[in-house]
């Protein structure tokens, strides 16, 4: 099935939010999506940066004379901020919350072909885990 | 016995409104259009919040001479460009808001983006707040 960038993005998104909001260790700590809020400042608070990287767009037929499709790739990445100190407890939920919403979440039009945890380390006063998602999905032009 | 602050705070209002200009202090709202999308971000044009008060502006380097401490990069290490200003408030002034949460100041015809909040706070009172602003 093919879908628009758009579409796309609200698609993916939607996986994320519905399982953060559904889940007990996720529910109530703050998302920050690109573009729209500030980051949290306060060292006491949990919280996850939601940022989408497109990387190519590969024809991926031949030119049939009307349309061309695309196959658009690229990451998921979800930095999970954590209050130090807690050896991974709260860091280590929160990513398989994510981890867990893109293995069995609904798919319509995007496939996601992977999802791991990586462990960064102290930021500031935050632990931070970059949960990285990879994702296709064809587009029709 | 604590020190108290209530002395400094006047002075530093009074100086600030003998010196300073009414500018527009704005918080943005990011309250979404739709909240089963909030990534699409608010309505627009949203409800911004808005409050006007009296500022001092003054060029980052002078303002950080005086109690901050360094020139031509600010604490996150970035370049100041010459566009680049700080605005000085004082907190009686701005006390119905938070500071951390200003987007942007708007003076006469020029629009500045909030880039960082500092404050003064000795013993905890707030006295005087410091924006780095960006056109």
């Amino acid at each position: 099935m093919t879908v628009t960038p758009d579409q796309a993005i609200d698609e993916m998104l939607t996986v994320f939010k519905s399982a953060w909001d559904a889940d007990a260790t996720s529910s109530g700590i703050s998302v920050v999506y690109p573009d729209v809020s500030k980051p949290i400042t306060d060292g006491n608070t949990s919280w996850v940066e939601a940022k989408i990287q497109h990387s190519v767009a590969g024809e991926a037929n031949l030119f049939n004379g009307d349309t061309r499709r695309y196959r658009n790739t690229g990451f998921l990445i979800f930095s999970i901020y954590t209050p130090f100190g807690d050896g991974l407890t709260l860091a280590g939920g929160l990513a398989k919350v994510i981890i867990n919403a893109f293995e069995n979440g609904v798919k319509q039009f995007v496939t996601y072909v992977s999802a791991a945890p990586t462990y960064v380390g102290q930021v500031g006063a935050w632990h931070m885990t970059n949960v990285i998602v990879e994702f296709v999905y064809d587009t029709i032009r | 016995m604590a020190f108290d602050y209530t002395g400094v705070m006047t002075t530093a209002q009074t100086l600030i409104d003998s010196f300073g200009r009414d500018v527009t202090l704005v918080i943005r709202d990011t309250t979404p259009a739709d909240a089963t999308k909030p990534w699409r971000g608010p309505a627009s044009p949203g409800t911004d919040i808005t409050l006007v008060a009296k500022g001092v502006i003054v060029s980052p380097s002078s303002s950080r001479g005086s109690f901050f401490g360094a020139e031509y990069v600010n604490d996150a290490g970035k370049l100041i460009r010459r566009t680049d200003k700080s605005i000085l408030f004082a907190e009686n002034a701005v006390s119905g808001i938070t500071m951390k949460d200003v987007d942007k100041i708007i003076d006469g015809a020029d629009t500045y983006r909030v880039d960082r909040v500092n404050v003064l706070e000795p013993g905890g009172s707030p006295i005087i707040y410091e924006m780095d602003i960006k056109k």
